[in-house]
């Protein structure tokens, strides 16, 4: 399946992922820490363990100190 | 999106997960989970009392969005606390200004006064200039110290009794950390959920309601509630220590959960028992400035001094 991740002000770009592939899967491929993000999917609070359907829209709110 | 996730006790499909409490949160839920946390913080500590004029210091960072939403959200109806919100500017081109415009939304929804001081009026200079020094002690170093003394300048000016700052968890136990691997247990004495007591009415105390809270937790509140906020990173950051600590952190919390709230009680533990055996020498007027400091002359005069003659011999 296939969705769109982008982080909160930056272009979204397409992922491949396997199906049923969950948020901290979706992290876990981009090498974050879910410790460092809070996610949205379709605008929607959502936790690590939740499963991503093909085409949602995932927007990730970087949860680290700003300096 | 499937809502395969385990719900929220109330039923509601899970909007948060808590790693260290193995806990699913709706919004709602969670929403009420923090607020109870800053509530309770503040009143085991008595951060804020009676007929206060509360300052709370905002960056237009997620961190400050939140306390100034909380503390506007807890107190509304407290007739005998007056709220205003203290931006500091440093200068600090393509990241403040952003900031700032997310403040000033901020504090017009909830109908907070804003004030904006900057480094440039009251120490002539900015972030961005003192960065392209290249000075060894780092920007870092001179943000912090002259942050602090224009926080303070400006509560005096408003009137401010008390300041509020966005310092969550992470932040707490950073600055544990740091202190430690500096070997600094003088600045250890300073931090914890209380202010060093002073009686001093020039040092406005400064508190930290958001110390209960992962910075985690702060963001997806932030979130949550549609805050404006920037996300973006200081330029000049990634020359800090506090980074490297950071990222060490970060990463224990996901290994260990809990792992940071762990060092804040221990370090407040800790904090007590130094408390006991406070041997620093009085703060004093500082010769150059007037203002109140534990050495003369004072950290902000050694810098800029430092900053006349660096500029000076370039």
């Amino acid at each position: 399946m296939q969705v769109l991740v982008s982080v909160i002000g930056q272009e979204p770009e397409k992922k491949e992922l396997p199906s049923a592939a969950t948020v901290g899967e979706l992290l876990a491929a981009r090498g974050v820490n879910p410790v460092t993000v809070v996610a949205t999917v379709g605008g929607r609070l959502v936790p690590e363990d939740a499963e991503l359907t093909d085409g949602d829209e995932v927007v990730l709110y970087p949860a680290v100190s700003g300096g | 999106m499937r809502t395969t996730a385990d719900p929220c006790t109330c039923g509601r499909p899970s909007a948060v997960y808590l790693a260290y409490g193995k806990e699913h949160l709706c919004v709602r839920c969670f929403a009420r989970l923090v607020e109870k946390r800053v509530r309770t913080t503040v009143r085991k500590h008595k951060l804020i009392r009676h007929h206060q004029r509360v300052g709370v210091c905002v960056s237009g960072g997620k961190d400050s969005a939140t306390a100034l939403h909380l503390m506007h959200r807890l107190y509304r109806k407290r007739s005998d606390l007056d709220l205003v919100a203290i931006t500091v500017d440093e200068g600090i081109t393509g990241y403040r200004e952003h900031g700032i415009t997310a403040c000033r939304e901020n504090c017009a929804r909830l109908d907070i006064p804003h004030h904006v001081f900057t480094f440039r009026d009251a120490f002539g200079i900015t972030m961005d200039d003192i960065a392209g020094m290249g000075d060894e002690l780092g920007p870092c170093t001179y943000c912090g110290v002259l942050r602090r003394r224009l926080l303070n300048s400006a509560a005096r000016e408003l009137g401010v009794d008390v300041l509020v700052l966005g310092h969550n968890a992470d932040d707490e136990a950073q600055s544990v950390l740091m202190n430690l691997l500096r070997g600094d247990d003088r600045r250890m004495i300073s931090m914890g959920p209380v202010p060093p007591r002073t009686e001093n009415p020039a040092w406005v105390p400064r508190v930290r309601p958001l110390r209960a809270l992962l910075e985690r937790e702060t963001t997806a509140y932030a979130v949550a509630k549609e805050l404006a906020m920037e996300l973006g990173e200081c330029p000049h950051v990634p020359r800090a220590f506090r980074v490297t600590v950071r990222d060490m952190l970060k990463d224990l919390e996901h290994q260990y959960p809990g792992s940071t709230h762990t060092v804040v009680r221990t370090s407040d533990r800790l904090v007590a028992r130094l408390r006991e055996h406070d041997d620093r020498p009085p703060a004093t007027a500082c010769s150059s400035c007037g203002e109140l400091s534990s050495g003369d002359p004072c950290m902000v005069c050694s810098l800029l001094e430092r900053v006349q003659v660096k500029r000076s011999t370039d």
